[in-house]
């Protein structure tokens, strides 16, 4: 009976892309949140796109975490100068 | 000497305005914070101004660390409170849009454009050098006002109701341009990834 009504009122892609961030930070209600997961079962695009924007997310986050390694400035002398003698 | 022991020696030495101390405190941290700096201005040469004076006010305020939190947090907290003080002086809060980005629906509410997913995994994209420099001047090509939320939230691990308060707007607001930066992000890096895919 549940899956007729998850059918019934199934999301369109511009609901789940307006419910995008609601879903990820869990703060959907459950019935939604069933709808939502619905749709991505059986919408590969809205699948795919879902994947996409939290890929995008988790390598934004890498670039930052290995920022030590990836950068490649060293302490211009001056700069090391005046924070040595700041006091 | 375990990491923790180091770090408490180093905040000693700071303490009793060892320039040693303070020397070894820019060597540890200078790359990381001049990073952050560079990402929120989007500015390197206004970034080593940034990161500077984010020394010398620590290293000033240095008794005011209570331990509470990792001193690591605390001096990223210098960081951002430092480069948004920039910020809003420079730019005057500028508006700026990301119209171009939005989806495209048909009527019915399905996409018009179709999503095939990441070409390679993203193992493969993490360790690529290439894909981190895109990344990278991808982050800088995002307008201030979106930049600055995608980076505090996403990246420096901020809640909504924090940056929030740090920009003064509404938690809905940072919400509806943190949502529209990642996609504006996501965009921008498509040349790449179809790049890594071929």
């Amino acid at each position: 009976m549940m899956h007729k009504t998850v059918i019934k009122e199934h999301l369109s892609c511009r609901k789940v892309e307006e419910f995008l961030m609601a879903y990820l930070d869990r703060e959907l209600s459950l019935w939604t949140r069933v709808r939502f997961r619905f749709h991505l079962m059986i919408c590969s695009d809205c699948s795919n796109y879902l994947q996409e924007y939290k890929n995008t997310i988790i390598l934004g986050k890498s670039v930052f975490e290995t920022a030590d390694a990836s950068a490649t400035g060293k302490v211009p002398d001056q700069i090391l100068e005046a924070i040595i003698n700041c006091k | 000497m375990s990491s923790q022991d180091e770090e408490t020696e180093l905040i000693n030495g700071l303490k009793n305005g060892n320039q040693a101390s303070y020397k070894q405190l820019v060597e540890i941290y200078w790359k990381e914070l001049n990073f952050l700096a560079t990402r929120l201005l989007a500015d390197e040469s206004g970034a080593n101004d940034c990161t500077q004076e984010v020394f010398i006010k620590a290293i000033n305020k240095i008794d005011s660390f209570e331990g509470r939190g990792s001193f690591k947090a605390w001096i990223h907290q210098i960081t951002v409170n430092e480069a948004l003080t920039i910020l809003r002086k420079i730019s005057a809060r500028k508006e700026e849009s990301l119209d171009d980005i939005m989806l495209d629906f048909d009527e019915s509410g399905h996409y018009i454009q179709s999503y095939t997913g990441y070409p390679v995994s993203l193992e493969v994209l993490q360790e690529s050098i290439e894909v981190k420099r895109h990344l990278k001047q991808s982050i800088d090509k995002l307008p201030e006002n979106f930049r600055v939320i995608l980076i505090l939230r996403d990246f420096e691990g901020y809640s909504t109701n924090e940056v929030a308060c740090k920009l003064n707007m509404t938690e809905q607001n940072v919400k509806v341009r943190l949502h529209r930066a990642r996609l504006a992000l996501r965009n921008l890096l498509k040349p790449v990834l179809r790049e890594q895919s071929e």
